[in-house]
């Protein structure tokens, strides 16, 4: 499957780059939010967050931060959003991921925002339990969690949350 | 949340107030003003799903979809520039593993990782947060629409903000500048009519002549034009070295040899 992003990567298309490094590329995309937006990709393949080991996503944050910064001294903007597209349900387009950093202005009009629900106090209590418990078992190193959680029917966590990584991949597979 | 309004007269008060303060009274002040530095120590309770040592996720009592999670540092920082890199690194770490639990918890297709800095941006209280939205298509949540942005404008943009990075980076500012082919011509006319400024190029011969260096004086030759290419350019004929890419130059280059 062609990617995009690693033909940018590979030089074989153009693009407006800022920043490169062996690990990151830093760039202006054809497509944006709002003119000024900068992207920030992995120079490896990985499709979504999950698959982004510790050390690459610290130096993508890094970067993103500085642009962040960088926008706010030189554009004469009033604020930055960082935002990740992360899945096709979030609106990821290209397979590989990708850290967007998008100029603000006063009463610019992006659509960077949601109407807040009002949730009933048993669904906010359903999702908290929920949510509560899975991260339990939440590792934040790169290590797959241990054997430690296997559970009794045979199948383990670690193959339950390949799964959910799996779902994801297919369904940006999917995409024509 | 809602924000209160401050008449003139209280903004007034409150700024000589704090021009008093010490920067340790300033940022106590801000901790108790805070509705999320509250929601950290417990003041106010909250749906609490993390918590370690620089930061908790909470549960947002308004979220966009439902699972939609709050990451607060435990320190009050008001923007992301603000934070120092190890807490920041830590900070999105964990936002990857929370990312992964909302996939698994709420059976979406993706999520939204999100940071708003300003109140332009979007941003409501003044401690920073990182936004993970459990997304599913068609959702409604951030409907964004992308916009092709002319090539002139790109580069442009690109100019403009390379240089303050690579300062913030710490990166030496690189200039490379592109010949053009009559500057070109002027200085093979120069070196033609003149014998002072001998182009490195003619030192290869030399150096093949002395059968002793001969390997040594390769090396320097070669680890010289690595080191040209990183560095910005100060004399001419280093410049014509770097510019081995562009064909033009190349066979400008060989008339030398």
């Amino acid at each position: 499957m062609k990617c995009e992003y690693c033909e940018l990567i590979s030089g074989s298309e153009k693009a407006e780059i800022i920043y490169q490094d062996d690990e990151v590329l830093a760039f202006v995309k054809e497509d944006a939010i709002t003119p000024g937006q900068i992207t920030v990709i992995p120079k490896e393949h990985f499709t979504i967050l999950e698959m982004i080991p510790n050390k690459l996503l610290s130096k993508m944050v890094n970067v993103a931060n500085k642009l962040g910064m960088a926008i706010f001294d030189t554009m004469g903007v009033q604020g930055t959003n960082i935002l990740v597209e992360n899945g096709l349900g979030a609106g990821q387009t290209v397979p590989h991921f990708s850290m967007h950093i998008v100029p603000r202005k006063e009463n610019d009009n992006l659509a960077l925002h949601w109407d807040p629900q009002q949730l009933m106090e048993e669904e906010l209590e359903e999702d908290f339990i929920q949510i509560k418990s899975n991260a339990k078992e939440m590792s934040i190193s790169d290590q797959e969690p241990k054997k430690e959680v296997t559970v009794s029917s045979g199948k383990t966590e670690v193959v339950l949350e390949d799964e959910g990584e799996n779902y994801l991949l297919k369904s940006l597979k999917k995409r024509p | 949340m809602a924000e209160q309004q401050m008449t003139p007269e209280q903004c007034k008060e409150l700024e000589e107030k704090l021009k008093k303060m010490s920067p340790d009274e300033i940022a106590e002040l801000q901790k108790q003003q805070c509705i999320f530095c509250q929601i950290i120590s417990g003041k106010i309770p909250s749906k609490k799903v993390y918590d370690d040592e620089h930061c908790i996720v909470v549960m947002d009592i308004n979220p966009a979809t439902r699972g939609h999670c709050l990451l607060l540092p435990k320190k009050h920082f008001a923007i992301m520039p603000q934070i120092p890199e190890n807490i920041l690194d830590h900070l999105f770490i964990v936002s990857k593993a929370m990312s992964k639990i909302l996939l698994k918890s709420m059976r979406v297709d993706g999520t939204n990782i999100f940071v708003a800095n300003g109140a332009a941006a979007g941003q409501r209280a003044p401690h920073f947060m990182i936004h993970i939205i459990p997304r599913k298509e068609g959702d409604k949540v951030m409907d964004i629409e992308n916009h092709l942005v002319d090539l002139g404008i790109r580069q442009e943009i690109a100019e403009k903000i390379e240089n303050r990075f690579n300062e913030l980076m710490g990166i030496k500012k690189k200039v490379i500048k592109q010949k053009t082919l009559k500057e070109v011509e002027k200085e093979v006319e120069e070196l033609d009519s003149g014998d002072k400024d001998e182009p490195e190029e003619e030192d290869f011969p030399e150096a093949e002549e002395d059968d002793d260096k001969d390997d040594n004086k390769k090396v320097e030759q070669g680890s010289d034009e690595d080191s040209d290419e990183e560095e910005p350019d100060e004399d001419d004929d280093s410049e014509d070295e770097k510019d081995d890419g562009d064909a033009s130059l190349d066979d400008i280059a060989n008339l030398f040899k």
